[in-house]
């Protein structure tokens, strides 16, 4: 029941790359918090690609019982 | 002829008898209107049954109101479906109800108007218990017809749209008497089987009101309501309202607008995530770029200036010290011209070949070291006798030492 539960959803991941592009314009941003964002945004990005792509979908119908009520 | 009188609960035993036995009387279908509607506290329901001239009791039992599509109204026109039962205490007959049906729009939508009403009121339909609807989902539940519409253009779409989400797709009546049970079974079981689903889809391609109706039952509305999962309601086309849309977390306008609702456009989704990639590197370089732009300016500048100066310092202690040197060369170098002019002059009075010129001679030992006393001689030895022109070798025959034993003039060798 819970081993579906992932480390991070995508809009996590999603808000954390948007976040991290928001530090780097702000003005008065140190060279190191920036290129720290940058780092945090390529992983954020990195994760949200990886998801993008895990193309498995799998279509299936729920088959009823035969003894149906 | 007269007949044998009976007590009055005999006759109504008797009637309710023959009532009881006839063949007709024990499964009727009424058309009526409603009147009188009063739920009792029991459960069970009493109404009347009227039309342009007549009027019949009725009595719906608790255990057939559960089961009830409709909600009833005073005026509604309503067939009813039951058997003609004698209560013998007050000896009156009355229509023992066990199946309402409602036809026709208007009365329909009465039945609609009163359930909304009172659901309304319960607070089902309340924003606070909107839950929203996940915007990346990983299982997608569709409930409805295996074979209807409604599932194809759901899963044409998702498939257009999104290439990692799951569908299951639950199926279950849509239409007639037993549809709103299996739908309300189909979202209570798919949260109970399925728990990993994000979102569930449950409608219906288009219809008629009376086909569209299970999602009018309150069964269907409570189930929905139940829902842990969220449940994007999608009945009909854009203009039938249902119950369930009310109490679905979201409503669909169609099976189509659901599916576009339920899943992300993946493609997009990939466009936006690159350009928000995109967008921090650019940022990034910009960032860098600027930062180089101000170090530049405060340092090589600031550097280079320091530079110049220092060069300017070295530069100038160069050009003095060169003219120092110059100076004191120059002064020098008149010194040693006269000096060594002065030195030439008394080298050439001293040069033995001028002494020689007048005559004087420079005597050299055996071994032709100069001699400048008369002591490196003895008797019988060799010297030679250097002159202007030539040598002369000599032997000593006698040595003669001056009495003071110094030379008797000093010789300037």
């Amino acid at each position: 029941m819970a081993n579906q539960k992932k480390k991070m959803s995508f809009e996590e991941a999603l808000a954390g790359l948007e976040r991290s592009a928001e530090i780097l314009k702000r003005d008065g941003t140190t060279l190191e918090a920036a290129m720290e964002s940058f780092e945090q945004g390529i992983k954020y990005y990195n994760y949200c690609s990886e998801l993008l792509n895990d193309a498995k979908q799998k279509i299936e119908y729920f088959e009823r019982p035969a003894v149906s009520g | 002829m007269a007949v044998k009188p009976i007590k009055v609960s005999q006759l109504n035993g008797y009637i309710k008898r023959v009532l009881q036995s006839d063949p007709l009387l024990g499964n009727v279908s009424v058309i009526g209107e409603v009147s009188n509607l009063k739920y009792h506290g029991s459960g069970h329901v009493y109404f009347a049954m009227k039309d342009e001239t007549s009027k019949i009791s009725c009595f719906l039992a608790a255990e057939h109101l559960k089961d009830l599509r409709y909600e009833l109204a005073d005026g509604m026109e309503i067939v009813a479906s039951g058997y003609i039962y004698l209560y013998e205490r007050g000896g009156s007959y009355s229509l023992n109800v066990r199946e309402i049906s409602v036809e026709g729009i208007g009365n329909l939508t009465v039945a609609f108007e009163r359930l909304k009403e009172k659901l309304a009121k319960e607070g089902l339909f309340d924003e606070k218990y909107k839950k929203p609807i996940p915007f990346f989902p990983q299982k997608i539940a569709v409930i409805t017809s295996e074979t209807g519409a409604a599932v194809r253009d759901i899963i044409k779409i998702i498939k257009s749209r999104n290439n990692i989400v799951d569908v299951l797709v639950y199926p279950c009546l849509v239409q007639g008497p037993g549809a709103a049970a299996e739908i309300a079974k189909a979202v209570d079981e798919v949260n109970r089987l399925f728990p990993d689903v994000d979102t569930i889809i449950v409608g219906r391609g288009g219809g008629s009101m009376e086909e569209l109706w299970a999602f009018n039952e309150e069964i269907v509305a409570r189930s929905i309501f139940a829902s842990r999962i969220p449940v994007i309601s999608a009945v009909g086309h854009e203009t039938d309202f249902t119950i369930a849309d009310f109490v679905a977390d979201k409503r669909a306008e169609t099976p189509t607008a659901a599916a576009q609702m339920a899943v992300p456009d993946i493609a997009s989704l990939k466009e936006y995530v690159n350009n928000e990639k995109e967008n921090l590197i650019q940022t990034m370089k910009r960032l860098i770029h600027y930062m180089e732009l101000r170090a530049a300016g405060n340092n090589v500048e600031a550097l280079s200036a320091s530079m110049n100066h220092r060069m300017l310092v070295h530069a100038m202690k160069t050009e003095t010290l060169y003219k120092e040197l110059i100076g004191n060369f120059s002064s020098r170098l008149g010194e040693w011209t006269s000096r060594t002019e002065r030195l030439k002059v008394s080298l050439e009075a001293l040069n033995p070949k001028n002494i020689m010129e007048r005559g004087y001679a420079a005597i050299l030992d055996e071994k032709g070291i100069l001699a400048g006393s008369v002591d490196r001689f003895h008797a019988g030895d060799g010297l030679t006798a250097v002159l202007r022109d030539g040598e002369i070798s000599c032997r000593v025959s006698e040595v003669r030492r001056n009495q003071d034993g110094e030379p008797k003039e000093k010789n300037e060798f």
